[in-house]
């Protein structure tokens, strides 16, 4: 279980390489039988032992460690056991540690999230009249303005290495936006922001403007 | 008389990363079956020693341990015995022989072990690993011998210094281990969360290209054919510098030294590619032997890591564009991602820096790992010349150099050979400022102007440690690996500690060709 980044510097745990980088929340968790269980992982390269907290069934920890992917196992009553439900891994002498791969970033859970199915197409039906000269003369309908919020109007960072970008809301992909002359006289940007799986991109494609 | 050399018949590996010393143990008092047990097996199997020639009553094993205490015990011949003459203790298993492995430093006179050496013998050793030898104790059978290790001096490389020789066994485990991770994560786990990639129409006008990627502070874009509907190709900061450098175009029929204003404005980057391939770069020729362009390199989102490393280590690309393409005969295209090697490398870093024993290569320092570029040294045979250049000289020998060198950054060191400064090929869309490549000559300004005119744009990489990272030759490989998968950094200046003199460079690529043993 992972808890957003909230830009927590480490707290408790002291050890040495905790300098790069900020420590994200995760919940360590044993749910398989036993008295006394405890942790030992890589995070520290496995120098100190720390115990569980017992919470009905389930024994836990909480840890702050930078992102990164760590190997980790767990002493329950004096034998060291892995977590079969979690994702483990096997080295060469034939032991079996458990596996955290501590991202950065909550990925979207794609089969979770509702927004990504596209809406129903409205019950009406193609029978509108066009539009004439009386329609044109009057105030188009204003940008929802939930639109205003693309990423392509981040400003350009100059540092090195530019922040990464913020995870965009959902109401602004596949929405075509453009900016004309900044660039040049005769240049115009198109950008866009889709999803790809549970990624996103924003394309920015710069054109030149033909007569 | 005693054979000397390394019998790594029964290793017995240590802390994996740790420097191992060949240890030999001796049990002289005779016996038929003899085997040795210490606290280095952890106390489990003992080990057969095998009897020495000419001397069947001692026996003797050699075996590989971390610096330190270790305690150990013979068992002859179905009973635990230790030797009276070698130090001992009382342990958990009864009396224990201890001996204590010193690190090893070159002219080490041994022996930790027994003081009596009385009727010496000098051995050179003429291993490349010191050895410490155990004293003999002297029996009816055989002869005292006193070691004295030393290194010959035509085994040692002057180039390779580090004392800690890696094992082939460790380059090749390090090598399957790495070579096993990338072929199994794809590019899809490179891509960040929310990203941002800039495209050009390739029927845009160079200047105004250069601007942009000015503006985005961008190294190279990959370029879009409406007409073709897919992406053709990239244009990067070569590109510009072919620009500058190059009497223009043959298409257009103009000639004479530096693009106008006026010139540039009209030139569109389709026309200057084609421009480019009449200028016999990267030339291929298609079945009717006109020269035809190179094929864009790219990859797609399910490629694996390992692919895409060696598609850009065999193009000699430094970025791969990242394609997802859809649709009947992948006609519909959608850019996902600029994919380079040091985000491969951060990969790799974020997966193993946790366990650093599993890939034991990356505790060696650079030194004694044939890695980089190295300036050659008094008395060695030049190899490639490495190039420098001071901060007087002109932007068009700088470029010169890195069109001709094919290297893509140029160190810039003072008279001493200390390093300043570093000009690489994607400093010259600093020229972009104020228009200065119209109003400027290539070998009117020298390279310190150039760097000036870059970090008056940017103030924040006005600090020279930013902008050139630095590494010494002590450094083990996985520090060096962890400094360049930061991104924007492509290579490290190998400098002498203190006199920041420069020694070498190590770039991405360098260290790929070697994780990757091609």
């Amino acid at each position: 279980m992972q808890i957003p980044n909230l830009s927590w510097m480490q707290t408790s745990s002291g050890y040495e390489d905790m300098g790069d980088g900020v420590g994200i929340p995760t919940m360590i968790t044993w749910s398989h039988d036993g008295c006394e269980v405890a942790v030992e992982g890589s995070w520290d390269n496995w120098k100190t032992r720390i115990a569980l907290q017992r919470s009905g069934k389930d024994f836990t920890i909480m840890k702050v460690l930078p992102s990164g992917v760590y190997q980790y196992r767990f002493l329950v009553d004096g034998l060291w056991k892995y977590a079969p439900d979690l994702p483990s891994t096997q080295d060469d002498d034939g032991n079996v540690y458990n596996i955290l791969d501590l991202q950065e970033y909550v990925p979207d859970d794609l089969e979770s999230i509702s927004s990504f199915e596209p809406p129903q197409s409205p019950e009406t039906s193609y029978n509108n009249l066009q539009l004439t000269a009386e329609d044109f003369a009057k105030e188009p309908p204003l940008v929802p303005p939930h639109l205003q919020m693309t990423l392509l109007n981040v400003p350009a960072s100059y540092m090195e290495i530019p922040p990464p970008l913020s995870r965009p809301q959902h109401v602004v992909l596949n929405h075509l936006y453009m900016q004309k002359g900044k660039s040049g006289p005769s240049v115009v940007a198109l950008g866009s922001t889709h999803r790809f799986l549970a990624k996103y991109v924003t394309v920015v494609l710069y054109k030149s403007m033909q007569r | 008389m005693y054979n000397s050399g390394l019998n790594t018949g029964h290793e017995n590996s240590g802390v994996v990363g740790s420097i191992l010393v060949p240890v030999r143990f001796i049990w002289p008092n005779g016996g038929r079956r003899v085997s040795l047990s210490g606290s280095f097996t952890r106390w489990s199997e003992p080990m057969p020693m095998s009897p020495s020639e000419g001397c069947p009553a001692v026996f003797q094993i050699i075996c590989r341990l971390p610096p330190g205490h270790h305690q150990y015990k013979f068992y002859v011949d179905g009973e635990w015995r230790h030797d009276e003459n070698q130090p001992h203790v009382s342990g958990n298993y009864g009396v224990v022989n201890c001996v204590y492995i010193a690190v090893p430093q070159p002219d080490m006179v041994p022996n930790t072990i027994s003081p009596e050496t009385s009727g010496n013998m000098e051995v050179d050793d003429v291993v490349m690993r010191p050895v410490l030898m155990f004293v003999l104790r002297e029996t009816a059978w055989c002869r005292m011998i006193n070691v004295k290790t030393t290194f010959r001096e035509d085994y040692l490389d002057r180039t390779f210094e580090g004392f800690a020789q890696y094992s082939e066994a460790d380059l090749q485990l390090s090598r399957d281990r790495i070579s096993s991770f990338l072929s199994t994560h794809t590019v899809y786990e490179l891509l960040p969360d929310s990203g941002k990639v800039t495209a050009l129409d390739v029927n845009l006008a160079v200047k105004q290209a250069f601007h942009v990627l000015y503006e985005q502070g961008l190294p190279m874009v990959p370029l879009w054919d409406d007409f073709k509907g897919r992406f053709v190709g990239v244009l990067s900061a070569l590109d510009f510098i072919l620009i500058l450098r190059e009497p223009v175009n043959i298409q257009l029929g103009t000639n004479g030294s530096n693009l106008t204003e006026e010139e540039l404005e009209t030139h569109t980057i389709s026309a200057w590619k084609v421009g480019k391939l009449q200028l016999n770069l990267k030339r291929q020729m298609d079945g009717n032997g006109r020269p035809c362009p190179r094929p864009l390199v790219q990859a797609g989102p399910y490629d694996s890591l390992k692919e895409v490393a060696l598609k850009i280590l065999q193009n000699k690309v430094a970025t791969v564009p990242i394609i997802h393409s859809t649709g009947p005969a992948g006609s519909c295209q959608e850019i996902l991602y600029l994919a380079s090697l040091s985000d491969i490398l951060k990969c790799i870093c974020r997966h193993f820096k946790h366990s650093s024993s599993s890939l034991p290569i990356l505790q060696q320092p650079v030194s004694s790992i044939q890695l980089g570029t190295w300036v050659p040294r008094i008395g060695e045979a030049n190899g490639r010349p490495f190039a420098m250049l001071r901060p007087t000289a002109s932007l068009g020998s700088a470029l010169a150099l890195l069109v001709q060198a094919d290297v893509s950054s140029i160190p810039i060191v003072d008279d001493n050979d200390s390093l300043l400064d570093i000009y690489s090929r994607s400093d010259i869309t600093a020229l972009a400022k104020d228009k200065a490549y119209a109003q400027i000559h290539l070998d009117e300004m020298n390279i310190h102007q150039a760097l000036q005119l870059g970090q008056d744009a940017n103030p924040s990489l006005g600090f020279n440690g930013q902008r050139c990272q630095m590494c010494l030759r002590s450094d083990p490989l996985h520090k060096v690996m962890e400094r360049l998968a930061n991104p924007g950094v492509r290579r490290l200046v190998i400098v002498e500690a203190g006199s920041k003199r420069v020694e070498g460079i190590i770039s991405l690529s360098d260290v790929f060709r070697f994780l990757l043993g091609v």
